[in-house]
């Protein structure tokens, strides 16, 4: 140990020589592992970033869809929600009879134009049922919401999202007990929710919704079909029983590839992987800075060999073999690298903690290994070529140079 | 520019002093710019390749479909998920309207399809003839359905040429042969001519069709999901897709259905793409940065090499300017050469990768590439060129190497 701490010295005094080259040569590797460590960060961030919107809009649902939502490769597949079929109120009562589940919550989706206080939008009408509230944990901010009597009597109330409910009202307590009119008909605001962010992730926007008794929107669903079917299942042990008995519940009345029964977590790890092949591939362009960082050291090295050739030829004479001279030039490498490394590492470990405010980004253990060995085998690889040419040296040529 | 030479023969000359070092140094940018120009190529043969499908389709196709695809952004999925679907009489007063050389109304469905070497799942279109020249579809082997067949409901089947080869091993095995359909068997009567497209993906050639009227077990209620009109010319586009407009408005409201045309789904994608490219390429600017800092690094080197000659050359005559101009230049030429080289470098990769996707370098890539080059050699370059330029003469003729 007494060795690494001799060689480890005379790097350092060899930095002190030489300040401002030590800066420059470490700066390379600095950019590139931070420009990694960002990205890789943002990744991670991102995937949590997915993974919140999810849970915050319910855990434990089962989903039953028209057509092959995910193919049999794990990712989308094409043609999926266009299956020829949809699903009726006989299915929604067929299903409500399954064991195991806390709420069933059919769904029809349509794009509307609203009109109201003087402007119209298009927006998105969401019909279901009253279920859907609890079920996505769609907390009210001001009003009510419509409940399953309102259902019944398909009474014409509508719940809107916050955005939707900006847009016309251009504020929330404005929206509040006025009228929409969709299609000429009209219906009273009794409630807004509270906003859940995200949507344009994979996930609908929820916050964009005008949400309808699904009764009440049959007038725009003359054929009371329904989009999806989603059930919330009473915890997470019992999901696989849940979804058998949805899909065998199907299967009566539906030939298998006309419908997909599809827990949430299998739609939430379909997005992440697509994701995460995006990240990596722009994880690699970063890496090439990195090559260019070590190119920057191996030619700084080559340039400080040739100018301590005299010491070389010294350090030989008083007992110093070719080794311990490789050792010497391939730590200092190293070193530079490593320390480049390193700073980096703590700068995008500072911009991270800035940035958290907006954005759940963060740096795992993984990452830190990742850019600390990096940056090491770095030193090493561009290195040991000039390390070499070092030892190579001939004790008696090299003491002898001018 | 006898001066010019000068300065630039003085560079060379310093250049084969120290080979492995010019090398080296100009490495860096040589991988920064390779990248760089690489990522533009492959976004530019992405670009073509997605319009070359759309063209291939043919021009003039205008769209009409249920629900609004483009209205909040592409990520509005609930087009697929309105009930509005069109039906006879809809296609009916399509037809009507005039300037359009072909009507076609489809019904897609997407499921596995079995056939003798192998199974895998597609997009079914079920539509009438016309779809045939209307999608500029030409026959390779056999026969495409007729109107006889689709006014009989016939189960025939006319394959694209990627599915007849996954599933039947050769398009001249596909021919007469039974695929199975969600269970059903079709007569494979005809194997269509491949449009290209380079395996990128599902593409054109990946589709089956089938006679609308055969598709009626998939399709009980006999809607259609889609019309496909082509309009007779560019030029009146715009104004039919307003008459097809119109002409539904009458049973429909304004929400229930969109009218498009190539153009502007090719536009979204285009600003899509854009966004995405750009991203790739400031990240491969980075590696730039670092070449730079390499250059600038080696280049101090340098000045404190050869104070002495710095000091000789001031007592000759030379001005602060001419040292300066000296360094940059020097410090311009490796970025130079080293973009240069990148550049070609990238170019051959370009001609590899020809062979599987339309990748090609444009002049703006050149033009970028020569120029962010040079940018980073001035830049890079003028501070050691500065501090060599400051020396004092004294001092500079009295240093010992």
């Amino acid at each position: 140990m007494q060795y690494f701490l001799f060689i480890f010295k005379s790097s350092i005094e060899d930095f002190k020589r030489n300040k401002a080259r030590t800066v420059l040569t470490s700066l390379g590797i600095l950019i590139g592992v931070s420009s990694v460590v960002l990205l890789l960060a943002f990744g991670l961030g991102l995937k949590q970033y997915i993974k919140d919107q999810f849970e915050s809009l319910g855990t434990n649902l089962v989903i039953a869809t028209p057509g092959k939502l995910l193919s049999s490769q794990g990712g989308f597949s094409r043609g999926g929600g266009i299956g020829g079929i949809n699903f009726e109120e006989k299915d929604v009562q067929l299903l409500r009879k399954m064991k195991n589940i806390t709420y069933i919550v059919p769904a029809f989706m349509k794009t509307i134009t609203i009109s109201g206080n003087g402007n119209s939008q298009i927006g998105t009408l969401y019909a279901t049922t009253a279920d859907i509230f609890p079920m996505r944990n769609l907390d009210l901010e001001i009003g009510i919401y419509f409940d399953k009597s309102d259902v019944e009597k398909r009474s014409k109330k509508v719940v809107l999202g916050p955005k939707i409910a900006e847009k016309i009202f251009f504020s929330k307590e404005d929206a509040l007990g006025k009228t929409i009119k969709i299609e000429n008909q009209g219906f009273t605001v009794v409630g807004i929710l509270k906003s859940k962010g995200g949507g344009g992730f994979g996930g609908p926007d929820f916050d964009s919704f005008v949400y309808m008794p699904y009764k009440t929107a049959f007038t725009f669903n003359p054929e009371k079909k329904f989009y999806a079917i989603s059930v919330k299942a009473e915890n997470d042990k019992v999901i696989p029983f849940v979804k058998e008995e949805m899909k065998n519940l199907l299967l009566q009345f539906y030939k298998e590839d006309d419908f997909s029964v599809i827990e949430q977590t299998e739609i939430l790890n379909a997005i992440s992987s697509i994701f995460a092949i995006i990240n990596a591939i722009l994880v690699a362009i970063a890496a090439i800075s990195l090559v260019v960082g070590g190119i920057g050291i191996m030619n700084i090295m080559y340039v400080s060999v040739i100018e301590r050739v005299r010491e070389i030829g010294i350090r030989r004479s008083f007992g110093a073999t070719g080794k311990d001279v490789l050792l010497q030039f391939l730590c200092e490498a190293i070193l530079l690298s490593f320390l480049g490394g390193l700073i980096g590492l703590v700068a995008s470990i500072i911009i991270v903690a800035v940035i958290r405010r907006f954005f759940p980004a963060y740096i795992d253990s993984a990452t830190v290994v990742i850019a600390l060995g990096v940056s090491s085998v770095i030193g090493i690889i561009f290195g040991v070529f000039p390390a070499k040419r070092a030892a190579d040296l001939s004790p008696i040529e090299a003491i002898r140079y001018e | 520019m006898q001066y010019f030479f000068f300065i630039v023969q003085s560079a060379f000359e310093d250049f084969r002093r120290n080979k492995l070092r010019t090398l080296l140094t100009s490495l860096g940018i040589l991988i920064g710019i390779s990248s760089v120009v690489l990522l533009i190529s492959l976004g530019l043969g992405l670009r073509k390749y997605i319009d070359d499908q759309f063209q291939s389709l043919g021009a003039n196709l205008i769209m009409v479909s249920p629900g609004k695809i483009l209205a909040g952004g592409l990520t509005s999925g609930s087009a697929f998920m309105s009930t509005g679907q069109f039906d006879e009489k809809d296609v009916e007063a399509v037809k009507k309207i005039k300037n359009l050389t072909a009507v076609v109304p489809m019904f897609v469905t997407f499921s596995e399809v079995k056939g003798i070497s192998g199974a895998d799942s597609y997009e079914i279109i079920a539509a009438t003839p016309e779809v045939f020249p209307l999608m500029n579809f030409e026959i390779d082997t056999g026969r495409l359905f007729d109107r006889s067949d689709a006014d009989r409901g016939n189960k025939v089947i006319v394959l694209g040429s990627k599915p007849a080869e996954k599933l039947f091993g050769t398009k001249n095995n596909a021919l007469g042969k039974i695929a199975k359909v969600k269970d059903q068997g079709y007569k494979v009567i005809g194997i269509l001519e491949s449009k290209g497209g380079g395996g990128f993906g599902p593409g054109i050639d990946d589709h089956l069709f089938i006679p609308f009227k055969s598709a009626y077990s998939f399709n009980p209620s006999k809607k259609f999901w889609g019309i496909y009109a082509k309009a007779a010319d560019e030029a009146i586009l715009a104004q039919t897709k307003e008459e097809i407009k119109k002409s539904l408005l009458k049973r429909y409201h304004d929400d229930d259905f969109s009218v498009n045309d190539q153009m502007e789904f090719l536009t979204v994608f285009d600003t899509i793409f854009n966004m995405i490219n750009m991203v790739l390429i400031a990240i491969a600017a980075i590696s730039l940065v670092v070449g730079g800092i390499g250059i600038m690094n080696i280049m101090y080197v340098s000045v404190v090499e050869r104070v002495k000659e710095i000091g000789v050359r001031r007592s000759f005559g030379a001005r602060k300017s001419d040292i300066l101009s000296l360094f940059l230049i020097e410090a311009i030429i490796l970025s130079l050469a080293g973009g240069l080289l990148g550049l070609s470098l990238s170019y051959l990769v370009v001609l590899l990768l020809q062979k599987f996707f339309p990748a090609y370098i444009n002049l703006q890539a050149v033009l970028l590439s020569m120029g962010v080059s040079s940018v980073i050699g001035i830049v890079f370059g003028v501070f050691p060129a500065r501090s060599a330029a400051n020396l004092s003469p004294v001092e500079a003729i009295r240093s010992e190497q």
